[in-house]
């Protein structure tokens, strides 16, 4: 896994490095793999979460920060990718981990903690880009400034990021729960409140729109 | 295409990813603290639970009134562990710490007393802090730190005076573009250079010996020029030693402790050069962030930097080191906030780093050892320079120097 800009070259002499933005606290809980390991590593990583959970729960600040480091970075990324707004994808993934920390008690420690993260994030960056569009289409001249989406820096542009704003919120997050987070069919489904079969068809459609926009680009 | 398109949604850039990171996390861990954790099984002991109650109680009042507002001011600017903002009533380290103001450079020791040396600016300690090196429109002048002037010289608008480490034998300074030398006591002032850019000189430490001192007992000097390149020169003569390739022109020179390595920092990358001249390698700044300062930790093997980038919220500042001595340097962030860190100074033991915070009239003071912990003083620009903090006109104290590693030495 590549996290943007994060990988340094190696340094010889003469070398030129390109620190990136988020390359300063690459931590043990920094995602530097998917997030489907291989069986004995997820079991392994299965284990570890748990023990964070539990100890969260009593009352461990260090496992909650290995959690979040852990989740974060999916769970932002995922929003992003919904939304296509920094900033709306930091308070959703913010919201997310609120969320948790308010129901860290009652969480079941046998469940695993990312899907559960994620599901709250990938629905509220559903509602959160619906109503942008519902906004969108309502604003006047005086409030559309303040509802079109954050305009994409040349820095920051991305044809993926460009194609995937000319599909539907809900195709989003079925890209980003499929091909992101790798979910299978049937956890989307749950995840989303969908019957499989919708989930297999939306996917397969989304991802045919997708490949369209990316060839005209 | 499903690899392939995995591998892109992984790669696409997030404006200001590392930010979130960190102002989501400040936000995470101040509402776990506002929590209540669920009643634990385990019997405690009636006296550690009382204490445990009266410190929870305590970070209650003192961090926490509400959820929400908690939020709020985390995200707005406090730092994780950071206590409340106090008056600068001590520094955590040993040494005096100068100061440069609006009204003139103040001298701050160790206990938190402050002395104005007079109406001067760019001050600049002398190796063991036995005088400030300081300027005026008109004048260069050696002053002790209780403001008596030791000498001065009339040259037109001296700037960035630069003391010789150890001996103090001779002090480096820019007048317009010209960068001249002057012996210690305020003799032999001479043109060194006529064409340097203006950036603050940085005197060759003094080891390796032979190798700083040109082999001949010779004072030599790095020195930015205007196409950004940067030459070593020797002091008294003026003849160039080395002279690496252009680049941006550096806002910052500054040698390893050990005179192994010169870093030129300019403001979106970092040069590294050995005694020699020769590259050992550039470090560029994350995307959109510019340098404000920086300097060598006092092992020579770290980089401290203060940078600055333009968000959608305004401006956001990060303080990093970068451990240069790594084959894949890690930069590692020990703050990070809304606005601009304009300055930075390492305690002499080199366990402290001041930031300057002008955005919360605050100096940041980080152990990098443990980033956790910052003690944040507050009011900076009213204890410098009341009238001016009123007004709202003052230019913000920033450090300008702390002085010194070997106390009493000299």
């Amino acid at each position: 896994m590549v996290v943007p800009g994060r990988r340094l070259a190696a340094a010889g002499l003469g070398e030129e490095i390109q620190l990136a933005a988020d390359g300063s606290t690459q931590s043990v809980a920094a995602p530097l793999r998917g997030p489907r390991h291989a069986p004995a590593s997820k079991a392994m990583e299965r284990r570890r979460e748990r023990r964070w959970i539990r100890a969260a729960q009593g009352g461990s600040e260090e496992a909650l920060e290995h959690l979040y480091r852990r989740h974060w970075s999916w769970a932002h990324r995922a929003a992003y990718l919904v939304v296509h707004d920094a900033a709306a994808a930091e308070d959703i993934a913010q919201e997310a981990f609120l969320s948790a920390i308010r129901s860290l008690d009652r969480f079941d420690r046998r469940r695993p903690f990312g899907p559960w993260l994620n599901r709250i994030v990938v629905n509220r960056a559903i509602d959160w880009a619906r109503a942008r569009s519902l906004r969108s289409e309502t604003a006047t001249d005086q409030t559309r400034e303040t509802v079109a989406p954050e305009p994409i820096s040349e820095l920051y542009s991305d044809e993926v990021v460009a194609a995937l704003r000319t599909l539907s919120p809900e195709q989003r997050a079925l890209i980003v729960l499929r091909y992101l987070l790798e979910y299978t069919p049937g956890e989307i489904a749950r995840v989303l409140g969908l019957p499989r079969g919708t989930v297999n068809s939306r996917l397969r459609r989304g991802l045919d729109r997708l490949a369209v926009e990316m060839e005209a680009r | 295409m499903a690899q392939d398109l995995r591998e892109r949604l992984r790669e696409v850039p997030i404006p200001d990813e590392h930010g979130a990171r960190e102002r989501g996390w400040r936000v995470v861990s101040a509402a776990y603290a506002d929590r209540r954790p669920a009643a634990q099984p385990v019997r405690i002991p009636v006296r550690l639970a009382v204490a445990v109650g009266l410190a929870a109680l305590i970070l209650a009042l003192v961090l926490t009134p509400a959820g929400a507002k908690v939020v709020d001011l985390v995200r707005d600017a406090v730092k994780p562990n950071a206590k409340e903002a106090t008056p600068l009533t001590s520094l955590p380290a040993e040494g005096d710490l100068l100061v440069d103001s609006s009204q003139g450079p103040w001298v701050v020791h160790r206990d938190g007393s402050q002395r104005l040396l007079g109406d001067y600016r760019q001050a600049s300690w002398s190796p063991h802090g036995y005088f400030a090196a300081v300027t005026n429109a008109h004048q260069l002048l050696a002053v002790e730190p209780d403001g008596t002037v030791h000498w001065s010289l009339n040259r037109p608008h001296p700037s960035d005076p630069r003391w010789l480490p150890n001996t103090g034998y001779r002090i480096a300074y820019r007048t317009g573009s010209s960068m001249r030398v002057v012996a210690g006591d305020g003799t032999g002032d001479h043109l060194v250079d006529p064409n340097v850019a203006p950036t603050p000189p940085a005197w060759a430490a003094p080891l390796p010996a032979a190798k700083m001192t040109g082999g001949k007992g010779e004072y030599v000097l790095a020195l930015a020029k205007p196409d950004g390149s940067v030459e070593e020169v020797n002091a008294e003569s003026g003849r160039s030693l080395w002279r690496t390739a252009p680049g941006p022109v550096p806002k910052v020179l500054d040698w390893s402790a050990d005179g192994s390595w010169l870093a030129a920092l300019s403001p979106t990358r970092l040069r590294l050069f050995t005694a020699y001249g020769d590259p050992v390698r550039t470090v560029r700044l994350p995307r959109g962030m510019r340098a404000t300062d920086g300097a060598f930790a006092r092992t020579g093997r770290s980089f401290a930097v203060t940078a600055t980038e333009r968000t959608a919220h305004g401006r956001r500042s990060e303080a990093l080191i970068l451990p240069l001595g790594a084959r894949n340097p890690q930069p590692r962030a020990l703050l990070a906030d809304p606005g601009t860190f304009s300055g930075l100074a390492w305690s002499p033991d080199g366990g402290w780093l001041l930031v300057a915070w002008p955005d919360a009239d605050a100096w940041l003071f980080v152990r990098p050892e443990h980033p956790g912990h910052v003690d944040t003083v507050g009011s900076i620009t009213e204890q410098f320079d009341p009238s001016a903090a009123s007004s709202g006109s003052a230019e913000f104290p920033a450090p300008a120097g702390w002085c010194c590693t070997v106390a009493g030495a000299g």
